[in-house]
């Protein structure tokens, strides 16, 4: 009986993190059709800026929560600016933004190395003590985590079905032809669904960081695996995304548990083998027909 | 005679340096149904993203309630009120039949506004009360062509351009699509319909344009066109 607490305690929290982190990506590649390889390092970025604000600034909590979600979405937006919008009308867009963001995620790494140094530091932004749920203790981090995490899911699935700007992203992603004969100014569109992926981003950079710590390279681990979430759930479809991530989250600290915990990343993988052997668009995606 | 609403002027256009469009001029007055006819492949859908700003003119000009809006983008073509129902449906496939038509009226803040279009277009076609909930992807050929034509109305547009409403579709549905036509032509709006079926659209149209080869080939109003079976013979086949 613990011990299977313990397994779903464990496997909910990394489920919702990897949430957060495989929603941000799913948002963008739903609607653009592009592979942000920089979210990792956006990731990273709301980490260190939690960690400035709080220990360096030396301001509350709060703040270090917005400064995470600020620095996420204007990176997501700055991202827009400087690569999509110029590339977007050229040809081959998705591939060559693929290889762009690759760089800017290095680019930025790099100046996450250089303003606080390769040493991994602590994540301030967390909380000690634990909670005795049938006798087994569970760290108050991990069910902040858990809560934060449905809380984000929530909050994002309320602004895509129950919003303007969520309908005018679905219908882009469903059909940006169609989209802009309504109305919708889709390169706007854009521009706030890589500022919404930042900020989730950002959100996530500090929830990883606050079971493990920061560091430079600490983006490259969520994003595999919300990377990995992605493709299982079916790239692009964010409630899949959700649902993925918890069921991804679950099997892997099973994994840990029953093989051990270096077989955890491993079990993901061949989940995913098998996976786009079974269903190559993923559990959730829906095979692209062409008539012609 | 008034200035038209809708003057497109020695228009060319075409995709990748190729010229599908040659020298096209049309004019639209207001609450007047205008329709283009044509083989396949000549160039009416074409025209058509040119006036709604889906695809750049490659020289000439187009004017819209007296403005200059060569060149602008379709969401700013939208905003001025010009609606293009595209061919094919276009419909937002994972979104219910209820939000493809709120969708059409993204730009229309005033909810009053929007439950009095809804409750038209419901009006006007019933099927879509029914089938509210459903996901567009569901629905048959003619259910979403509905829904296109549906979502169109819902802008509540000065002009609203339908490119061959009728595709695809059952005789019987090519019917219903029909008597929806002639309900908006009666309620006076204005209309510029593309049609492959010519006798189809000359029944409807206050003024017709031949499109052959990306280059206008005759115009007229519909009882000229139904005089002259020549035209239709050399043009249409038959």
């Amino acid at each position: 009986m613990e011990v299977i607490v313990q397994v779903i305690a464990s496997g909910l929290t990394l489920g919702a993190m990897y949430a957060v982190a495989a929603v941000g990506l799913a948002l963008v590649y739903g609607a653009l059709g592009m592979l942000n390889i920089a979210h990792g390092a956006i990731l990273t970025f709301g980490g260190y800026a939690a960690f400035y604000v709080i220990t360096s600034l030396g301001l509350p909590m709060v703040a270090g929560v917005a400064a995470a979600v600020a620095v996420g979405a204007l990176l997501g937006l700055a991202i827009y600016v400087v690569l999509v919008h110029g590339m977007l009308s050229a040809p081959a867009f998705e591939t060559n933004i693929f290889i762009a963001t690759f760089g800017i995620g290095m680019a930025l790494e790099n100046v996450v190395l250089k303003l606080f140094g390769a040493y991994p530091a602590a994540q301030p932004l967390a909380f000690d003590g634990a909670v005795a749920v049938f006798d087994v203790f569970i760290p108050v981090r991990n069910i902040v985590i858990l809560v934060a995490g449905v809380l984000l899911m929530v909050v994002t699935a309320w602004l895509l079905s129950r919003t303007q700007t969520g309908n005018a992203i679905r219908a882009t992603a469903q059909n940006r032809a169609a989209a802009e004969l309504m109305g919708v100014r889709v390169r706007w569109i854009y521009a706030k669904v890589l500022a919404i992926s930042g900020a989730l981003a950002g959100v996530s950079g500090i929830m990883v960081s606050s079971l493990t710590n920061l560091s430079p390279t600490m983006g490259g681990d969520p994003m595999l695996k919300a990377f990995i979430v992605c493709v299982v759930a079916g790239l692009g479809n964010v409630y899949g995304a959700m649902i993925a991530a918890i069921a991804l989250g679950l099997v892997e600290s099973t994994a840990q548990y029953l093989l051990g915990v270096r077989f955890g990343l491993a079990t993901l993988l061949v989940l995913v083998i098998l996976t786009l052997i079974w269903r190559p668009h993923g559990l959730f995606g829906r095979a692209q027909v062409q008539r012609l | 005679m008034s200035d038209p609403l809708l003057s497109v002027c020695q228009v060319f256009a075409g995709y990748t340096g190729r010229d599908v469009l040659r020298d096209i001029s049309l004019d639209v007055h207001e609450g007047a149904c205008v329709s283009v006819i044509g083989p396949n492949g000549h160039g009416k859908s074409t025209l058509l993203k040119c006036i709604s700003g889906l695809l750049r003119t490659g020289g000439g000009s187009i004017r819209f309630s007296g403005d200059d809006v060569t060149g602008l983008a379709a969401p700013a073509m939208a905003a001025r009120g010009l609606v293009h129902v595209p061919q094919g449906d276009m419909l937002f496939a994972d979104m219910t039949v209820h939000e493809n038509l709120m969708m059409g009226a993204y730009l229309t803040s005033d909810r009053v506004i929007i439950r009095r279009r809804l409750d038209e277009v419901h009006a006007i076609l019933p099927r879509l009360a029914d089938r509210r909930q459903q996901l567009a992807r569901t629905l048959s050929g003619g259910e979403r062509r509905m829904v296109a034509i549906g979502r169109g109305l819902m802008a509540g547009g000065r002009l609203t351009m339908f490119d061959e409403p009728s595709l695809g579709l059952a005789p019987v549905i090519i019917d219903q699509i029909y008597d929806v036509m002639t309900r908006l032509r009666e309620s006076g709006r204005t209309i510029v319909l593309v049609e492959e079926n010519a006798m189809r659209a000359a029944r409807q149209s206050d003024r017709m344009y031949l499109l052959d080869n990306g280059a206008m080939a005759w115009q007229g109003n519909g009882e000229e066109f139904l005089a002259r079976p020549e035209v239709i013979r050399s043009y249409l086949g038959g």
